[in-house]
């Protein structure tokens, strides 16, 4: 089993080729951030003071 | 004074002023990790950290690290790779993001994820990233990270859900 440190450097996925083939279609779309990733951008941007 | 209640500098990259002995997030092969392996893996750009200190002593509150990746299409390569047309997908992956457990739920998290955000934006406008990939430490923590929009793709051969938000709802979070 690998350790955490390995598991971590282990920044190349491998997905089944169906899979990887949906998530090339969801990336080609434009996509909208959510309400909750807005509201952390705002939060973090008040946090630095601006 | 910051929202979250307490005084901090910038997030800024690790070095070696920054003190990460007894960081403790709460969860044991993370600490382990950050107290041991990290900084050397730094300082072999194998990944990068940022950090957020306390002012008053240096003391790491909080820290992410990012490193480039792929996903990529399993047990393919050569010449069935281009009959198919899967090409791997460049990604930037967040290899680690903890939070002090003594300030966990004071906002630092989100701060340290905006941050992320901005860096993988960076990479991106001089290397071509589609997407960013992370393991969530669990499934508690990946509905948090649903709720950013990121998606789930699989599953770390442990079991922990491996996501990914577009590059695309990044900009425009971050428009």
């Amino acid at each position: 089993m690998a350790t955490y440190s390995e598991e971590i450097r282990s920044s190349v996925k491998f997905v089944d080729r169906d899979k990887l083939a949906q998530i090339e279609q969801r990336l080609a779309k434009p996509a909208k951030a959510t309400p909750a990733l807005k509201e952390l951008v705002r939060k973090a941007r008040e946090a630095r003071g601006y | 004074m910051t929202p979250t209640g307490f005084v901090t500098s910038d997030i800024c990259p690790l070095d070696d002023n920054h003190c990460l002995e007894g960081f403790s997030c709460g969860t044991e092969p993370i600490d382990l990790f950050i107290r041991g392996g990290l900084r050397k893996d730094h300082k072999r750009y194998k990944v990068r950290a940022r950090v957020l200190c306390q002012e008053s002593d240096g003391k790491a509150v909080g820290l992410y690290s990012l490193t480039v990746g792929a996903l990529a299409p399993k047990a393919l390569s050569g010449g069935i790779l281009r009959k198919f047309g899967n090409w791997p997908i460049p990604t930037v992956y967040l290899a680690v993001i903890a939070v002090e457990a003594s300030v966990q739920k004071q906002g630092v998290g989100e701060r340290l994820m905006f941050d992320a955000f901005e860096r993988v934006l960076d990479i991106a406008l001089f290397a071509g990233v589609g997407c960013m990939t992370l393991d969530a430490i669990d499934d508690e923590k990946a509905k948090w990270y649903q709720k950013l929009g990121f998606e789930e793709f699989g599953r770390t051969d442990d079991g922990k859900p491996q996501m990914f938000i577009s590059l695309s709802a990044i900009i425009d979070a971050l428009a």
